[in-house]
């Protein structure tokens, strides 16, 4: 009864929080704060859904599989939203004019992101990323 | 029908409203990343709806579907973003 309740009260956390990121990528003004909030709140979401799935269930292989699952995710998660981001970075999705972006030019300026070495003479030199 | 039922179809509502939402940034996205991670948000609610319909249904073969379902996700946006940045190499070799 008690593990009902706790199991329940998992699940609707979660969805809420899944429910929240899903609000946040239709509502930010950006490629890329929308990559961070929904990265971040749709992890934490099924994280707390499996929670509530295992406690419901309470056996020892449920747990297993559910571990399983979440260690997929926790691995794949920060690393597909990151590399995503690079790829948009360098296929030029522009940014929020509010970001600010000093970091980022001299990030990619110096490990030439957006001007590889064998193509010096494009014509996106010394252009900031954000104003293509 | 009992509190544990009740609240876990809220929660597989909430959830298909959200895929509602995701995929209407997959309409309107401007560009082709905001359609790459909607489609990942999308698969995360796939699965998380599976693992609410494994308890509702009893049935513990759906967990395997989502631990497949997550996998294939993870290729998926890897290809993607592939994808992109080979697209953009493409286009400055040509000019």
């Amino acid at each position: 009864m008690i593990s009902d309740i706790l199991s329940a009260l998992f699940l609707l956390a979660g969805s809420g929080f899944m429910l929240i990121a899903s609000i946040g990528m239709v509502r930010f003004p950006d490629f890329y704060i929308r990559n961070s909030a929904s990265t971040k709140a749709v992890v934490l979401g099924v994280m707390l859904i499996l929670l509530g799935v295992g406690i419901y269930y309470n056996e020892i292989l449920i747990f297993l599989e559910i571990f399983a699952i979440l260690f997929f995710i926790f691995l794949i998660s920060p690393l597909s939203a990151h590399i995503v981001s690079r790829a948009a970075v360098i296929s030029g999705v522009s940014f929020w004019e509010k970001t600010n972006l000093t970091d980022l030019n001299d990030y990619v300026e110096q490990n030439s992101l957006l001007n590889p070495p064998e193509h010096h003479e494009a014509e996106e030199d010394g252009k900031p990323a954000g104003k293509e | 029908m009992s509190f544990f039922t009740i609240s876990a179809y809220i929660a597989i509502g909430m959830i298909i409203i959200s895929t509602f939402l995701v995929l209407i940034r997959f309409v309107k996205g401007p560009s082709l990343p905001d359609r790459v991670i909607s489609l990942d948000v999308f698969s995360a609610n796939l699965l998380a709806i599976l693992a609410i319909y494994s308890v509702l249904s009893e049935e513990k073969a759906y967990l395997n579907v989502a631990l497949i379902m997550s996998l294939i996700a993870f290729v998926g946006t890897m290809t993607f973003a592939y994808y992109l940045v080979q697209q953009r190499q493409k286009y400055r070799s040509d000019d």
